[in-house]
């Protein structure tokens, strides 16, 4: 297995650097006499940029099958490589009341058989052909999506659209999934990485609605979901009018449509069914939610709240604000935790918009002796951000890493098609990439500010902690941010064990 | 036959990547790739040096000095802040640094008008790092280290384990007994000295090579390589690598606890250094790649007694790099059920060659798993990784193309050859995971 270190556990950002004592210059490191001095005047100032790079994102050509599929194309010719992507504008959104997993379970069960392959047939046919298959299972979508070589993207494209159209959800195959499903569920409930996470959603969407709950269920709910959920599932959502197809790569038009047409054109469209609106929790006092990790080295720290959808009329003075927060390494949340008090390796927060709001999330692993102090400093920051105060620099350097950063989502394929389902999915307009940097641009400082006093709510935040409860529970309570409750890493309830960790 | 034809039509393409390579009167090693895809830019420093290098009582050394390479040189007087605040601002992308057992990288993706700005932190952090180092800096970076040591390994699960058996393998005093990340003992015992002593040694031009991948003319760029890092003065030759790794003649079994629900066989092995045999990448795709590998058909699908399994070589370790095979167990089912079932796919390996099917979607595999990453100028395993790579293991980077070749030719013959070399039970290490907690065995939480 390889073995990497790294530097940065993401991208996050800082504050204002103290002038270190210089140390002499090394004598082994001095230039010979023969040699020129390796300093010289122009290292004292960063270069300035060459001519401005006017990147203009690809804009797809927009076609639609008999059948009313919407297809997207981007044709580049670099790589003898094609990327698709599926899109369909139904996930963990979909997952009925106690069938938590239940889309992800059928995304995961489309390449497990179909009236004509079994799943041995299945891999092998894309192996064979060289191909990659993969699926995503998000809060509102689902992705299904095939990198082929062009030269044998028919047949490739002929067992995709086999999988995607006609899984047969054999009990035998549910089974055998169902149980690696309930393996990767215990393996998820061992991480406090995930622990934290999970915990997190099922606070702050609490348990009547589909995001209180990991995309991949819980024990219970999996156990609970039979074949005849999963093939309903795909029938309902997997329908042409709620789908859209993104094609990036060596693929012309010309010959890509008829090949489409041939293997989506007779995928039949249905009604959409109807939807039982699902609540959120209505939120009652702050509480610190506690799960014990007896003895860890380290605690896991996961604040959030509700946060905003994807088409926000704010959604870009946020994004910006959350740069500065935590969205970048060079962030005020990585500054203070990780540079100033050495407290973590690394800390962030982050937006999951949808086209209906997702968490808002500030977190990270800290060292266990150190569990309180940070989460006070994770307080003070989000305090401080909501103060709207930002300076003229971090409002400059949050807006110039997300405009610069844009053409880098389009250097693959495989990410390019990828970037346009997640837009479409997300409810976006087609013409969201091409102007992003424009909107980016026109955001101020006062707007930054704006966002920042209505969007976050440090005093009613929800905080989770995975750590050992023994030793931290005592300064966690001290700081005076809410009762302690303890839970167990599904995000129940420990009464009966809650006296265990009082001091 | 239709799947031949197929097979023959998809085989003609291979991946390649035109450069330019030259070395800079201060022995720095140039490679130049142009690629004007995207306006961007991947610029990937490679360094020498890594735990490999390492002296005793020193583990993790080398990666806590990668953290000080982003805590500011003279001309970027700071702290990591002011580095990544430079770098990000400028729309840097795919930031970072890594360190191996062997070396030591440092890369970042500019958009195309910024890529001057690139070549002046690097060549400010080659030429003037220890202007600013000081003790705050190693005092902090230490800790965030240690932070990391524990965030990837001890509180994840089997994190211990995997660290176990590489000491296992590479016993002190094998400077990977380290794991790379080293020991918090060591990590306290590092000092300013060492820092500068470290700098002095490793972090020289003609100690590193410069790969430039991306959306630029080479007529350009030339004279802003000489610019930056041309007056940078060499270093003395760095103390060859001494260490052994001694070979084992007996297979050596331990039992970890660690709190997890579900138990776990891990077997590792000392593997051949890099570019030494061109069957083990293969080889590791049959067991355990996708899901028609051996492993993954004969224990998740057919038996159902594994959660998951893998099977992997890593080519970049000259003291032999260490071939790992994994299995998690199923719930209901035990380590040695599962152990035996991996010795069983093992021992069909050694005893037989792969069928030519196999074998030819491996190769099939590793091909276009190489052109996706091919997509990428910079970042992680990208082009200029790729230049790098080559360029230091077989001093050319077109090795990159000759090795794609010798591989696709590897024979079902030599496949099994390199499993009867390297798998044998007598040589390796198996640890096995079991739950801490006294409960029920496997699967506590069903």
């Amino acid at each position: 297995m390889k073995k990497l270190w790294i530097v940065a556990l993401l991208l996050s950002c800082a504050s204002a650097p103290k002038k270190p004592a210089a140390e002499p210059q090394a004598a082994a490191a001095a230039p010979s006499p023969a040699q020129p001095s390796p300093d010289a005047s122009f290292r004292a100032q960063p270069p300035a940029p060459g001519a401005p790079v006017v990147f203009q994102a690809p804009v797809p050509e927009q076609h639609t099958l008999s059948n009313g599929l919407q297809v997207f194309v981007i044709e580049r010719h670099d790589v003898p490589l094609v990327a698709l992507s599926l899109a369909v504008r139904s996930g963990e959104d979909t997952d009925p009341a106690g069938k938590a997993g239940l889309s992800s379970l059928a995304l995961d069960l489309l390449d497990e058989g179909t009236p004509a392959r079994d799943a041995a047939a299945i891999a092998r046919a894309f192996e064979d052909l060289g191909a990659r298959y993969g699926t995503a299972a998000d809060a509102d979508s689902s992705r299904v999506s095939l990198t082929a070589l062009a030269d044998t993207l028919d047949p490739a494209l002929e067992v995709f659209a086999d999988v995607v159209l006609h899984p047969a959800f054999r009990s035998a195959d549910v089974e055998r999934v169902r149980v690696e499903r309930l393996g990767q569920i215990a393996q998820a409930l061992d991480d406090p990485q995930s622990v934290g996470q999970h915990v997190l959603s099922r606070v702050i969407f609490g348990e009547k609605h589909p995001w209180g709950y990991p995309a991949e269920g819980t024990v219970k709910s999996v156990k609970s979901i039979t074949r005849k959920d999963l093939a309903a599932w795909h029938k309902a959502w997997f329908r042409p009018s709620n789908a859209a197809l993104f094609v990036v790569g060596d693929a012309q038009s010309a010959t890509l449509l008829p090949l489409l047409e041939k293997r989506f054109g007779g995928w039949k469209d249905g009604l959409a069914p109807k939807m039982a609106a699902s609540g959120r929790a209505k939120n009652g006092a702050r509480v610190v939610t506690l799960v014990d990790k007896p003895a860890a080295p380290q605690s896991q720290i996961w604040i959030g709240e509700l946060g905003v959808a994807s088409t926000a009329p704010d959604i870009f003075p946020v994004r910006v604000m959350n740069n500065i927060l935590g969205g970048s390494f060079n962030s005020r949340l990585n500054g203070n935790l990780r540079t100033e008090h050495a407290y973590s390796y690394g800390v962030f927060s982050f937006y999951d918009a949808h086209r209906e709001a997702g968490p808002f999330v500030a977190a990270g692993g800290v060292v266990s002796e150190k569990t309180a102090d940070a989460l006070g400093e994770f307080m003070k920051e989000l305090t401080r951000m909501k103060s709207g105060e930002v300076s003229e620099a971090e409002l400059a350097d949050a807006k110039e890493a997300l405009i610069r950063a844009i053409p880098a989502l389009f250097a693959s394929n495989e990410q390019t098609s990828g970037a346009y389902a997640r837009a479409w999915a997300h409810g976006l307009p087609a013409d969201y990439y091409a102007t992003y940097q424009q909107r980016v641009q026109a955001v101020g400082k006062e707007e930054v500010a704006k966002a920042a006093r209505d969007r976050l709510h440090p005093d009613e935040m929800a905080i989770v902690v995975v750590g050992p409860s023994v030793e931290i529970a005592p300064r966690l309570e001290a700081l005076g941010l809410g009762r302690i409750e303890l839970r167990d890493a599904q995000g129940e309830a420990r009464k009966a064990t809650a006296a265990a960790a009082r001091p | 036959m239709l799947a031949a034809a197929i097979l023959l039509a998809a085989g003609a393409a291979l991946p390649e990547i035109p450069f330019e390579k030259y070395q800079l009167g201060n022995g720095l090693t140039v490679i130049l790739s142009e690629d004007h895809r995207a306006p961007v830019v991947g610029v990937d420093v490679w360094y020498h040096v890594g735990a490999v290098n390492e002296r005793k009582g020193r583990s993790g050394f080398a990666h806590l000095f990668e953290h000080l390479m982003f805590q500011g040189s003279k001309h970027l007087n700071g702290d990591e802040r002011t580095v990544f605040a430079m770098f990000e601002r400028n729309g840097a992308t795919n930031l970072n640094g890594t360190t191996e057992w062997d070396r030591t990288n440092y890369f970042e993706t500019m958009p195309a008008d910024r890529l001057e700005l690139a070549l002046w932190v690097e060549s400010d952090r080659m030429g003037f790092l220890l202007d600013t180092v000081d003790q705050k800096k190693l005092d902090t970076q230490r800790d965030v280290v240690r932070n990391e040591r524990r965030q990837s390994i001890e509180n994840v699960p089997y994190g211990r384990a995997e660290e176990r058996l590489v000491q296992l393998l590479y016993p002190e005093p094998n400077p990977y007994f380290g794991y790379v990340i080293g020991s918090h003992e060591d990590l306290q015992r590092a000092s300013l000295d060492d820092v500068r002593e470290f700098f002095r040694t490793y972090y020289a031009p003609d100690n590193a090579s410069l790969a430039i991948v991306g959306d630029f003319r080479l007529a350009e760029v030339k004279p802003l390589v000489e610019k930056y890092f041309g007056p940078l003065p060499r270093g003395p030759h760095p103390p060859p690598v001494t260490a052994k790794t001694e070979p084992h003649t007996a297979e050596i079994r331990e039992t970890l606890r660690d709190q997890v629900q579900l138990p776990k066989v891990l077997m590792g092995w000392v593997g051949p250094a890099p570019l030494q045999n061109p069957a083990v990448a293969p080889l590791m795709r049959i067991l355990a790649a996708g899901k028609s590998s051996r492993l993954y058909h004969r224990l998740v699908y057919e038996k159902k007694i594994a959660q998951d399994v893998s099977a992997s070589w890593d080519p970049s370790m000259q003291l032999g790099g260490i071939i790992e095979i994994t299995a998690t167990v199923q719930a209901g089912h035990t380590p040695e059920e599962v152990a035996a079932a991996l010795d069983a796919e093992i021992r069909g390996l050694r005893d037989a060659p792969p069928t030519p099917d196999e074998l030819e979607r491996a190769k099939r595999n590793l091909r276009s798993g190489l052109f996706a990453q091919l997509e990428n100028v910079g970042g992680f395993g990208g082009k200029a990784d790729q230049l790098n790579y080559y360029e230091m293991w077989a001093h050319d980077p077109g090795a990159f193309s000759s090795q794609l070749e010798t591989t696709l030719a590897v024979t079902p013959a030599q496949v099994q050859e390199a499993a009867r070399r390297y798998l044998q039970e007598s040589q390796r290490v198996v640890i096995t995971v079991l739950p801490e907690q006294k409960q029920a065995s496997a699967g506590g939480a069903r």
